[in-house]
């Protein structure tokens, strides 16, 4: 039988999903959770955003103290403060999430690519700097300039980021406009792709499906797709569907076994 | 121009939609621009008198009818193994309907289309059955890539693509619709309601009721920012209205769009005092807070003498 080549689910429900307006997780909720994706095999869990304050830093701590296999990730904004947060957590891995798209440099935060370009730089420095892996994310690079972005990659490669994601913040990017951005990336720069996608127009699965048919390593995925708007991508239905081309780490099956005790702690039910 | 079925309708059971019901679904149907409403034999009488009838498809067994013409049906796997070719079988037919399911996104599917519409020689509709994931993907790609037929179902019924998904995608894409009202979606959706008896769930894409719904200070800040920084379009486009949510990250924006909601002046509230009222009740309840609980929260914090 032809072996099927392995798809990464990252995890991301403490960190995007906890974003959900009602979805509230006490810390030793967040505890169970995280020991639970661990025990069902995924390779990094986005704990939380240190620059949150205490109650979120105390818990990504105990998150970090009891994980056994999976990399535990925090999420920052593009900036020494949240980074200097993160160091608090001692975490396995700094992800730095940059915006990409003109819309969000020029008109919310009325900067530049330069400026950008150069923040980036100097706050993948700073995490490099304490020894830990870096991993970037790409914010609304569905709306992004190619060039931009694939640019900015290249640079990122050399001060030894270890992966990319690329999110698609809004939720707008169909399988086919993501299948020529992985496409894109994977020419242009020799690091690891990530998709992060959004189910505000109910392609969140398929767009993550489609960017992985063209070479994307990684998955982000909610468990049961929890998140803002109309949530994330559903890591049940992502590794259900995907099933037929690609060995998903954790499989549909291992997941499906967990779903009672899973809507238990993600519903309270 | 593309020219779009509605065939919710001929997957639902009429006996359980309220009087009146059905027929104003399909009222609103063409209110917000659908070409035709795919109907089963037991739905047709409910649709009136007054409904035109080169406005409807009728769905027997396995032969749809409009205006005397005969819609055959055949697979998207039958054709791309045929390498895109319509069997000849299928070509005294008036229009053939494409059926892709799930399977087909696992597959060189743009291929298949380029394939499809580049040899058809006979109206070609796409649509899904038991596409889960795919549907909504598959028929926005197909639209995408020049086909100019496709058959929804609102909500999905009948395991079609959701209407409404694919109507926004497309809108949220570029791809130019200007006979759709989208306004229309919302009273859709609760037509929809009454004539399935099923009730939509609060996160489902575009029509769910809590997907306007904003609680993190960050988004709140970009959104104030300029509209479409946080979402592929806002509320009023599909006739609903944003919802400002407090909760545990909520922070001082979120707070003072919520006072400016209940019309509380903001210099009469400690500001401080009052967030951390709120994360800490949203944390001890597990949920959001809402508007009642948040101004019981600001008249005990007023009461208390800080602010009077």
């Amino acid at each position: 039988m032809e072996t099927k080549p392995p798809l990464y689910l990252t995890d991301t429900t403490l960190r995007d999903g906890a974003q959900s307006p009602g979805l509230v997780f006490s810390r030793s909720e967040k505890i169970e959770i995280a020991a639970l994706l661990d025990g069902l095999g995924f390779c990094v869990i986005e704990a939380g955003i240190p620059a949150m304050g205490n109650f979120e830093k105390e818990a990504v701590c105990q998150i970090m103290d009891l994980r056994k296999n999976a990399k535990i990730a925090v999420w920052n904004r593009m900036s020494p403060e949240d980074i200097a947060h993160s160091f608090d957590c001692r975490p396995d891995v700094i992800h730095i999430s940059a915006p990409v798209s003109d819309n969000l440099i020029f008109s919310v935060l009325r900067k530049n690519h330069a400026w950008v370009e150069n923040m980036l730089k100097a706050c993948v420095f700073l995490a490099k700097d304490k020894g830990y892996e870096v991993t970037a994310g790409f914010q609304d690079a569905s709306r992004a300039d190619l060039f931009f972005m694939t640019g900015l990659a290249q640079s990122l490669s050399g001060l030894g980021v270890s992966s990319i994601r690329l999110a698609d913040t809004v939720g707008a990017l169909t399988p086919s406009a993501i299948r020529r951005t992985v496409l894109h990336f994977k020419e242009n720069t020799g690091l690891p792709i990530g998709v992060h996608t959004h189910n505000d127009l109910g392609m969140a699965e398929a767009t993550a499906l489609e960017a992985a048919k063209a070479g994307a390593s990684f998955v982000d995925t909610t468990l049961l797709g929890v998140g803002e708007r109309a949530g994330n991508c559903d890591s049940f239905v992502f590794s259900e569907a995907a099933d037929p081309l690609f060995n998903t780490l954790p499989s549909y099956r291992a997941l499906e076994n967990q779903k009672s005790h899973i809507r238990r702690l993600i519903y309270k039910e | 121009m593309l020219t779009i079925t509605d065939a919710a309708l001929s997957a639902i059971n009429p006996a359980i939609a309220p009087e009146g019901a059905i027929r104003e679904y399909c009222h609103t149907l063409l209110d917000l621009g659908i070409d035709y409403a795919e109907v089963s034999p037991a739905v047709l009488p409910y649709l009136g008198s007054g409904f035109d009838p080169s406005r409807v498809v009728l769905r027997n067994d396995f032969l749809l009818l409009h205006d005397r013409e005969i819609i055959a049906e055949i697979t998207a796997n039958t054709l791309s193994a045929n390498h895109g070719k319509v069997p000849g079988l299928y070509l005294s037919y008036d229009e053939l309907r494409i059926i892709g399911t799930e399977s087909l996104l696992l597959s060189d599917y743009s291929h298949i289309f380029a394939e499809v519409l580049d040899k058809a020689s006979l109206p070609v509709t796409f649509s899904t059955k038991n596409a889960g994931c795919a549907a909504t993907a598959l028929m926005t790609e197909w639209v995408l890539s020049g086909g100019e037929r496709i058959a929804c179902g609102f909500m999905g019924t009948g395991g079609h693509a959701p209407l409404e998904e694919v109507l926004l995608a497309l809108q949220v894409n570029g791809y130019p619709l200007p006979g759709i009202d989208f306004t229309r979606l919302k009273p859709l959706s609760e037509l929809w309601q009454a004539v399935s008896g099923r009730k939509i769930p609060g996160k489902k894409p575009v029509v769910g009721d809590k997907i306007f719904e904003v609680e993190s200070g960050v988004h709140i800040d970009g959104i104030l920012k300029g509209r479409g920084n946080y979402e592929p379009f806002g509320p009023e486009t599909i006739g609903a209205e944003r919802r400002f949510v407090l909760g545990v990250s909520s922070g001082k924006n979120a707070l003072l769009m919520k006072l400016k909601e209940l019309n509380i002046k903001a210099n009469t509230v400690d500001l401080d005092r009052i967030l951390r009222l709120v994360r800490k009740k949203s944390m001890e309840e597990s949920r959001s807070i809402s508007d009642a609980e948040f101004f019981s929260l600001v008249s005990r914090l007023n009461r208390a003498g800080t602010y009077i």
